[in-house]
């Protein structure tokens, strides 16, 4: 196309406004707490002095508790990844299928991502809680060997949260998946069943391959938005107890309490690190198994 | 119909019974909690209460300043949604038509804003450097900013879709660049605009971390927060709390049922595009 | 068509748009301002008229007053009313921000150092950088007022005053127990260990949970953490000044270990409830009043609580034991309620402070969440619980240390101290390791917050 023509027609110059919005308003914010994480800047002192790496030497040096958070993150992303993808797909299915009130279903699963982290957590709250309405339910029923502090207990906690986060979280899975099951060709799946092919065999053999890359997608995005997750796990158990459920975020958000601003702020470069480099491994990877397919 | 796939049938009726009944159970919880008083409501079960506590609302929209909450959200919500769908639809239309060395950087650059952390202090800092701290205008503009990378990414990758031919064909009918946007354009963007309005909408809405920390007085909270507040105040009187959370649900739902159609079908279309 | 002039409405177009919203922000904030403002010179005109007072001199112009505090602190001593009566006498307007309580301190801290409007507001010294963000308050009347604890932590290092002391009454720590369970057990508060284990063994065996805690929000945990503060303070009444000068560490407190192997034993042999990482304040205090539990670790600020609850629960109070029974007590110094330094209403800041300390407001305060006054001027004995007549008997005869958080300048890593005291609770950590976790913890703050000597 005439380049005189695309200069008149998409001028560059409109895209002004936007810049200038994201860099004042988001973008030399998070700068400027990157740069606090080289000072000594502190809400008890009004200056402010170069220290070099001296708050990350800090960090490091306490027995890996920030290790502990990372590692804590990854093991919630993962686990969150794959509840959602595997859950969404069934889900997917079950909805595939023709029955009434499929779509209310289909509504109803979505809804909740609508909803605040913070109302979730409430209800959650009061759902999980030790006298609250799932113990009082499995006692109900004559379980009452299965009743557990849900949410207090240092080994169950981090699996109560990522469920709730499922819970929230998988209709968009599901819907992604369903929207891939619906663009299968149908013609493949009549031509195996004039073949004979059992559902399960179909199943294996030619619906999951053409959804493939749909799930793939649906692992790895929902794997970078677990390695982001604080407002959940902040909201139900403040990454306790103990540490069992803490994150980097939340770990960040503890870090506040000695008044420094220079310390936390080395945290959230580490954070960003972390965060940027896993989503650039996993876009390397789907993207290269895009451009394969 | 053979035995086994009327089995089948029964078997789909029944999963989708359990998935309704898990998603349903929380929300029931709350709706029934809300009308029991405080002695009842501290245990949650379905046993309908003795007497059916509608003061309970009645006492939110007294205390709970649900309507400044209501009214502050829907401000704040409604503007940033307007800026966002404008400002970015318009914008990823440039980015993606001109393709030089410049729009790529600029591409890329905003995307950069979906890992960079946010940081609050330098914020504050920056809204009263601007007077931008004492009114909405700061909580605006941090939360458009904020919408900024994942809208442009939506809308980016649909544009793609739409053919350059169209844009050729409003040149020659004589449009300068804004107006075959907004005649010839924008009205194709619908679905992904639909989806943009709606999650935008939800996030601000929902939104709790900005407005704690760059929203100087309770005269300018949203929804969320007075939740929060109204939690704290009444820890032990889960009816209210409940009746409170029922009231602040309500819009959100109401706009899902409103836009659900273009959710789904615009969220599944970009993602599978993207 | 010219490419500049196209160019030039763009940049037009945009500064049209931060401007219309730059616009539209401060409209609203004048709308409601304006609002706010009609209200108060309306209530100010309406109490003008009924007073009949004919002055009509020209009162500053009522302003609005930002007063954040913890969302928990808010339900004591009907403060929320004190304030309106303010309100009412001055025409002005006091903005109460109830401020989720694990959220308060990273708010205020941010709003101060990223100079937010933020007038009134809680807290310690320690927590901020004094001469700069708080205002000075030096020459006030409640000076002479204030008993000498209290006026001796009111004063910062420098000698001057930044902050006023709050009607709150002055707070102490130990075990609030049920009477009606100890009596029917025929138990007398213990006062070493070796009672205090005997003690626990016999409500276990009687089958009562023998301690409660709750863990749900972790303040409410760490107030057995002030108790223990208390006792090693009276034990080694130095012992502030060497953990402030790094001469010794936590580790090297004999009394501070023997205190947390008790607290590894109550874990071990099923002293304490099983959902004690997710119960509540309020459940706590539900289980001592139904005589449920026998004990439980509060502050005093826990009592008028429990006898709301149930207005005739007879509770008692006695101090943490220790190995020879010559249990101390902290007592705080009175709570400080700030004006930040650049606030654009110091006036109207200073004279609600001023109005709220004021005896009859103190009174008024303390009839209503009564405990040891602050004043000298102010004293509610007679309208006093047992359970404090008990600690007000205690404070009368002195044995009372510093309280912790006052006396110790390292800042408190509250929820690295929360992890470890869930940790401890729960049978994770032994006592040794939760020591070794203290003290660590401590040395790391210090060094985040630069304090000199580590």
């Amino acid at each position: 196309m005439h380049h005189a023509y695309k200069k008149t027609y998409y001028p560059v110059y409109y895209l002004i406004p936007i810049l200038l919005i994201f860099t004042v308003f988001y973008l030399s914010p998070a700068l400027l707490g990157l740069l606090y994480s080289l000072t000594d800047a502190s809400i008890k002192t009004s200056g402010i002095r170069f220290v070099g790496l001296e708050n990350y030497r800090l960090l490091f040096s306490d027995g890996g508790a920030f290790f502990v958070s990372i590692w804590n993150q990854f093991k919630f992303a993962i686990l969150d990844a794959l509840g959602k993808t595997a859950i969404g797909l069934l889900l997917a299915l079950l909805l595939n299928r023709k029955f009434r009130g499929n779509h209310f279903l289909r509504a109803m699963i979505y809804v909740p991502i609508m909803f605040g982290t913070i109302m979730i957590a409430i209800i959650f709250n009061y759902i999980l809680s030790y006298d609250g309405f799932l113990n009082n339910l499995l006692s109900g029923i004559g379980l009452s060997a299965l009743t557990r502090d849900w949410l207090g207990s240092f080994e169950l906690a981090m699996y109560s949260v990522i469920a709730v986060d499922i819970w929230v979280g998988v209709g968009w899975s599901m819907l992604l998946i369903l929207a891939a099951l619906q663009s299968v060709q149908k013609e493949l799946i009549e031509c195996a069943e004039i073949d004979g092919a059992t559902p399960l065999a179909r199943f294996f053999h030619i619906t999951l391959p053409s959804i493939a890359g749909t799930l793939n997608l649906s692992f790895l995005l929902s794997i970078i938005s677990g390695l982001k997750a604080f407002d959940i796990i902040y909201a139900m158990t403040r990454g306790g107890p103990g540490h069992a459920t803490e994150v980097m975020s939340t770990f960040l958000v503890k870090s506040m309490s000695a008044g420094s601003i220079g310390y936390p702020a080395a945290i959230s470069v580490l954070q960003f690190i972390v965060i940027t480099t896993a989503a650039m491994i996993i876009s390397y990877f789907s993207n290269r198994r895009e451009s394969a397919s | 119909m053979s035995a086994a796939s009327r089995m089948f049938k029964s078997l789909t009726y029944l999963a989708a019974l359990i998935v309704f009944l898990i998603y349903a159970i929380p929300f029931a919880l709350i709706l029934i909690t809300s009308l029991k008083d405080e002695q009842q409501s501290k245990i949650m079960n379905f046993a309908l209460p003795d007497q059916l506590r509608f003061e309970n609302y009645l006492t939110v929209f007294e205390q709970g300043d649900i309507w400044r909450g209501f009214s502050n959200g829907m401000f704040v919500s409604v503007t940033v949604t307007l800026l966002t769908v404008l400002l970015c639809a318009f914008s990823a239309f440039i980015i993606q038509r001109r393709r030089t060395a410049f729009t790529r950087f600029a591409y890329q650059f905003l995307l950069a804003g979906m890992v960079a952390p946010f940081s609050f202090i330098p914020a504050i800092k920056l809204l009263q450097t601007l007077h931008m701290g004492n009114n909405f205008s700061g909580l605006i503009m941090v939360d458009l900013a904020g919408q900024i990378p994942f809208t442009i990414l939506i809308y980016y990758s649909f544009v793609q879709g739409i053919p350059k031919e169209m844009d050729e064909a409003a040149v020659v009918d004589g449009c300068g660049p804004m107006r075959m946007f907004f005649r010839i354009i924008f009205p194709l963007l619908m679905p992904v605009v639909s989806t943009n309005v709606v999650l935008t909408f939800t996030a601000i809405w929902n939104d709790f971390g900005n407005v704690l920390f760059l929203v100087p007085k309770t005269a300018m909270w949203t929804m969320p927060m007075g939740v929060f507040n109204f939690q704290q105040l009444y820890t032990y009187n889960y009816g209210l709390v409940c009746a409170y959370i029922a009231v602040a649900l309500l819009p959100v739902l109401v706009i899902y049922l409103a836009g659900q159609k273009y959710i789904i079908s615009g969220m599944t279309a970009g993602a599978v595009k993207g | 068509m010219n490419s500049a002039i196209r160019k030039s409405g763009a940049i037009a177009a945009a500064s049209a748009l931060m401007l219309a919203l730059a616009a539209c922000g401060s409209n609203n904030n004048e709308g409601a301002s304006a609002s706010s403002e009609a209200t108060a010179s309306a209530t100010a005109s309406a109490l003008a008229s009924a007073t009949a007072s004919s002055e009509p001199t020209a009162k500053p112009d009522p302003v609005t007053v930002s007063y954040i505090a913890a969302a928990s602190q808010l339900n004591y001593g009907g403060i929320k009313d004190l304030i309106a009566k303010w309100e009412a006498q001055t025409g002005n307007k006091v903005d109460i921000q109830a401020i989720q309580d694990d959220q308060y301190d990273n708010l205020v801290k941010a709003k101060l150092s990223g100079g937010g409007d933020i007038d009134i507001f809680f807290g310690a010294y320690a927590k901020y950088d004094v001469p700069n963000q708080l205002l000075e308050i030096s020459g006030e009347p409640f000076e002479s007022r204030l008993n000498d604890i209290a006026l001796a932590s009111m004063k910062y290092a420098d000698g001057k005053i930044y902050g006023f002391p709050s009607p709150m009454a002055l707070s102490s720590w130990g075990a609030f127990y049920n009477k009606k369970v100890f009596a029917d057990l025929g138990l007398t508060p213990p006062k070493t260990l070796d009672e205090l284990n005997q003690t626990l063994e016999k409500i276990k065996t009687a089958d009562k949970t023998p301690i409660y805690f709750a863990a749900k929000d972790g303040w409410t945990m760490l107030q057995h953490r002030n108790g223990v503060n208390g006792v090693i303070g009276g034990e080694d009444p130095t012992i502030w000044d060497k953990l402030n000068n790094n001469q010794i560490g936590w580790k090297d407190i004999p009394g501070f270990l023997e205190q947390y192997k008790q607290v590894e034993e109550w874990s071990k042999k099923g002293y304490l409830n099983k959902d004690l990482l997710t119960a509540t304040y309020e459940k706590q205090q539900q289980m001592l009043v139904k005589g449920d539990a026998a004990i439980i670790f509060q502050g005093a600020f826990v009592v008028p609580e429990l006898l709301k609850i149930d207005p005739a629960a007879e509770i008692g109070f006695f101090p943490l034991p220790n190995t020879d029974g010559s249990q101390t007590i902290a007592l705080t110094g009175a709570t400080q309620v700030y004006i930040a330094k650049n606030s654009k209403h110091a006036e109207a800041s200073k004279d609600l402070l001023r109005f709220l300390s004021d005896q009859a407001q103190v009174q008024s305060y303390l009839e209503i969440s009564p405990g040891v006054s602050a004043f000298k001027d102010v004293d509610v004995s007679d309208k006093m619980p047992e359970s404090l007549k008990e600690i007000q008997n205690i404070v009368n005869s002195g044995k009372l240390s510093r309280h912790g958080d006052e006396a110790y300048i390292v800042p408190l890593p509250y929820d690295d101290m929360v992890a470890a005291y869930s940790e401890l609770l729960a049978g994770k950590i032994t006592a040794e390791e939760f020591v070794k976790k203290n003290d660590d913890m401590f040395r790391k703050n210090a060094k985040i917050a630069k304090i000199p000597g580590f």
